[in-house]
């Protein structure tokens, strides 16, 4: 009976860890959950032309001044022989990062994480410019914005485009889509589906800092971060 | 020469400039000072009193006052200077902070340490009340509160003793904690700012009670400050090798870091010029060789003292500087 008893427990923890690890295995990015959404995006940079539109309707729709900016497209040098010659292009922007090193680091709690949305911001009227959250960035997306003196970044249009319940301007822009935003939580969205479908990365996961920026890499080769 | 300097000095992946180095610097030497007068006066003769030792007085001038210049650094050094309370007012609004934690240790700090140099220099105090501020002691409350600090010396002094180590960790913790920067992201940082902390509180200390207060190499604590620097640069050594050695042994970036900061450039060469051969080695090198008359002369005690503060405020820099070149 005893014996039995054993077995039966070591059976059921095996189920339960073969369980969890089998919906882990399925659903790579679903991680935490915040009370809401949890917005995400994924740049393809087999798609991206590297035309910079995305650069400039963030600028426009979120008012940002000369000078700093929160979106950079980076191309990498000639790829090839001319003129079979190509260029490689990556997305510097705010990756909203679950575990987010800016967040951690603030001394006023300027820098939270929206929890509706998941969404990394600054209130500005609370931060005192102290640059903390500048240097703890391993992905240098923060800057001093020149006219509120505050620091700030991309907040995924949260409080202009996102708040009139439309996508960012830089994902409304892309002539080739080759952006998608989206809940991670809504197995439905574009995102989840799109996750599901092709391969991905993510710039310096190793971090632990959990981004929520998806890249799929350009063609074939070692995927570089 | 002036262009390697400039290169040094600007680069795209520096956030923190100089007047963080100066703020740490000036922080350490706070904590450092307030360790040693609490050991000195520990060390004194009921008959002797605390409130007439030099380096005591030298260190009872420094403690609030680096404190004092360290935040005035710090706020200066914001965007916004004039929202400074905020960082007060919401310091518990993120309690993970480590920034947000030194806040709350100064404030304890500063509070204690007055509270310190209220009860040392009871008499001292009074006499000057006396004369300028006679309403003061009439005032309700004011000799009560003296007078109730005065019967918890002793705990308020262990308190000191844990404040005063914990603001030389914070010097550390505050760049360890920043994972974007291999260099920095190191768990030997806040014992290594705490050991430099203590150096260069000494040193400051004895330049102080030196040239203002008269210390000579037999005035009480002298002795025991040059006693405790030997065994601390050597503390310092072992905590340097410490972090080259064990960031070998680390990945790929934390190589990539030791190699840009130790090896070659402009920031390579201040290390160890400036830190391990003017700040470490020629102190304890000089302090091997001379006899012990020249060891009694105050020109041998006021170099020794300045070559450590070079050395320490070069630290604070190369570790600054250097941390920030190599991100994650």
């Amino acid at each position: 009976m005893e014996h039995s008893r054993r077995k039966f427990l070591a059976g059921l923890a095996a189920t339960t860890m073969f369980a969890t690890v089998g919906v882990a295995g399925t659903t790579v990015i679903q991680t935490i959950t915040v009370d809401g959404k949890r917005y995400a995006m994924i740049h393809d940079e087999t798609l991206c032309i590297g035309c910079e539109a995305c650069v400039d309707a963030c600028r426009e729709t979120n008012n940002v001044p000369e000078g700093v900016s929160r979106l950079e497209i980076i191309r990498s040098e000639p790829r090839g022989e001319f003129p079979d010659a190509d260029y490689k292009f990556f997305r510097k922007s705010c990756q909203h990062c679950e575990d987010a090193p800016c967040v951690n680091v603030c001394p006023t709690g300027a820098s939270f994480i929206d929890t509706e949305t998941g969404i990394v911001d600054v209130d500005p009227d609370r931060c005192v410019g102290c640059m903390y959250c500048i240097a703890a960035c391993p992905y240098k997306v923060r800057y001093i914005d020149p006219v509120t003196k505050s620091a700030d970044k991309c907040d995924f249009c949260r409080k202009t485009n996102l708040a009139k319940g439309q996508l960012p301007a830089c994902v409304q822009v892309c002539p080739t889509q080759a952006l998608i935003f989206g809940d991670l939580n809504d197995p439905n969205s574009d995102i989840v589906q799109t996750l599901q479908q092709k391969t991905v990365y993510r710039y310096k996961k190793h971090l632990g800092t959990k981004p929520k920026m998806f890249r799929v890499p350009d063609l074939k080769g070692e995927i570089e971060l | 020469m002036m262009e390697s300097l400039h290169h040094a000095l600007h680069f795209d992946s520096l956030v923190w400039h100089w007047p963080i180095a100066v703020y740490l610097f000036v922080l350490g030497i706070s904590s450092g000072a307030m360790c040693l007068a609490l050991v000195i006066k520990w060390k004194l003769s009921a008959q002797e009193s605390a409130a007439k030792n030099p380096l005591i007085i030298a260190a009872a001038i420094l403690v609030p006052s680096m404190v004092i210049l360290g935040l005035l650094i710090l706020i200066v050094d914001l965007t916004k200077p004039l929202d400074f309370w905020k960082v007060i007012f919401y310091q518990f609004a993120n309690p993970k902070s480590v920034m947000g934690r030194g806040v709350t240790l100064f404030l304890l700090y500063q509070i204690a340490t007055f509270a310190w140099i209220a009860i040392v220099f009871r008499e001292e105090l009074m006499a000057l009340i006396n004369r300028f501020m006679p309403w003061l002691l009439k005032t309700p409350g004011v000799l009560w509160l003296w007078n109730t600090i005065d019967k918890i010396e002793k705990p308020l002094e262990i308190s000191i003793a844990i404040l005063a180590v914990l603001l030389g960790v914070y010097t550390g913790f505050l760049l360890s904690a920043l994972t974007a920067y291999p260099l920095l992201n190191q768990p030997v940082l806040p014992l290594l700012f705490l050991a430099s902390g203590l150096s260069s509180g000494i040193a400051a200390t004895i330049i102080l009670a030196a040239i203002l207060f008269s210390a000579k190499a037999d005035t009480f604590g002298m002795a025991l400050s040059h006693r405790l620097e030997q065994p601390i640069a050597w503390a310092e050594l072992a905590l340097l090798m410490i972090l080259i050695i064990g960031m070998n042994f680390g990945g790929e970036m934390d190589k990539l870091a030791i190699e840009a900061a130790f090896w070659g450039g402009f920031w390579a060469n201040l290390f160890w010029i400036a830190v391990v051969g003017i700040g470490l080695f020629l102190p304890l090198l000089m302090n091997q060789l001379a006899s012990v008359k020249l060891k009694h002369c105050n020109t041998f005690i006021l170099s020794s003292a300045i070559l450590t503060l070079i050395g320490v405020f070069s630290l604070r820099m190369f570790i600054l500087y250097a941390g920030q070149m190599t991100p994650a």
